[in-house]
């Protein structure tokens, strides 16, 4: 093991999580090298201070017993007024939101689909009301526009009709 | 902590009755209020989180799944707590108290003042640190947790602890008053 590789491996070394193999190598390497040996000094240095600074600076503070008495009572007051949550609690809180999105949704399309059905309907009336009038026979002609076809047999839609036709010698007007 | 009382603690959280509540606050609240306040750095607002920290873990008991150790668990709670609490509360001081309440003796006092000293200064520059240096700091060498717990405890990569880890360690050093020598260079045991 060199310099570069147990600075890599510096916090596994001293969480001691090395295999025996590495962990082995690494201190060989520590017993030659003094500059990797004090970084590890230097860790265990920290960790030794601040540790004892961290535990110091809070020794003091302690629940007494009367402390620990209110608080199981304010816990308890708490979980009495809301209990345990579902596993199910984040979907039943989308629940709400989620239902009512599909409710709008299922409406508007209702709506719209009411809103096309009438149009269509109301087109069907006047329909049925010219069918049940007097039939006037009315001749009426149109210019047809003159087409250029590549080939026949080819299929076209009329401007006029919208009806699909097959290209024949009669529809080729001129080329 | 043995096995047995392990498993009476997560039964006395499922059962959720006032003996149970009071067994668990008993064997984990000092612990866990100890933590907190280094984490949010004032005794009287840990005390409010370490009982939201035991309110939750009642509420999603279903949630522990035995995979870490229960005090694991309610520190994880903790510390969700502890960040959101921070982010919606002003900066806090630390709390004097605790100076105030140490013993008494003039040899006793001088060298209970010099620890007290430190302690204040080290509580104060942890206040001083970002969210997530303090939380490394706090679980390295108060909680002791190893690099590999710590990254699954706040949910990053080992690499991220480690450099949080550094870079804490290096705002210390800044932070910290050098007389106190706890940060140094020159502190270390072997000057080679």
């Amino acid at each position: 093991m060199n310099c570069e590789h147990l600075q890599e491996n510096l916090y596994d070394y001293l969480d001691d999580i090395l295999s025996s193999a590495e962990k082995a190598a690494a201190e060989k390497h520590l017993l030659s090298c003094s500059i990797c040996r004090e970084a590890v000094q230097r860790e265990l240095f920290h960790a030794e201070t601040i540790s004892n600074q961290l535990r110091q600076a809070v020794e003091p503070v302690a629940l007494g017993e009367n402390a620990q008495r209110q608080m199981a009572r304010a816990v308890q007051r708490s979980i009495a007024k809301s209990p345990e949550r579902s596993p199910f609690s984040f979907w039943s809180r989308l629940a709400i939101p989620l239902a009512a999105a599909a409710l709008i949704l299922i409406s508007a399309s209702w709506l719209a689909h009411r809103v096309i059905s009438g149009r269509t309907s109301n087109r069907s009336t006047v329909n049925s009301v010219a069918a049940s009038a007097q039939v006037v026979p009315i001749h009426f002609s149109y210019s047809v526009p003159e087409y250029t076809f590549q080939k026949e047999g080819a299929l076209v839609i009329d401007a006029l009709t919208y009806e699909r036709r097959s290209v024949d010698g009669a529809l080729i007007a001129r080329k | 902590m043995g096995m047995d009382q392990e498993e009476g603690l997560v039964m006395a959280l499922k059962n959720k009755d006032s003996a149970s509540i009071e067994a668990l606050i008993e064997t984990h609240g000092t612990r866990l209020l100890r933590s907190a306040t280094l984490l949010c750095g004032n005794e009287t607002n840990a005390q409010d989180l370490v009982q939201d920290t035991f309110v939750e873990a009642f509420r999603s008991v279903h949630r522990f799944r035995g995979q870490s150790s229960l005090y694991t668990w309610l520190h994880s709670i903790l510390l969700n707590l502890t960040r959101h609490h921070r982010r919606h509360a002003n900066r806090l001081v630390c709390d004097n108290e605790l100076a105030a309440q140490e013993g008494s003796g003039s040899e006793e006092q001088v060298s209970t003042l010099d620890l007290d000293c430190a302690s204040a200064e080290l509580t104060r520059a942890l206040d001083q640190l970002s969210e997530s240096h303090r939380e490394v700091l706090v679980l390295r060498f108060y909680e002791h947790m190893k690099i590999s717990e710590m990254a699954q405890h706040l949910k990053v990569s080992t690499g991220t602890v480690k450099s949080r880890l550094h870079y804490a360690i290096r705002e210390m050093q800044k932070l910290f008053p050098p007389e106190m020598n706890l940060f140094g260079a020159g502190g270390t045991k072997e000057n080679t």
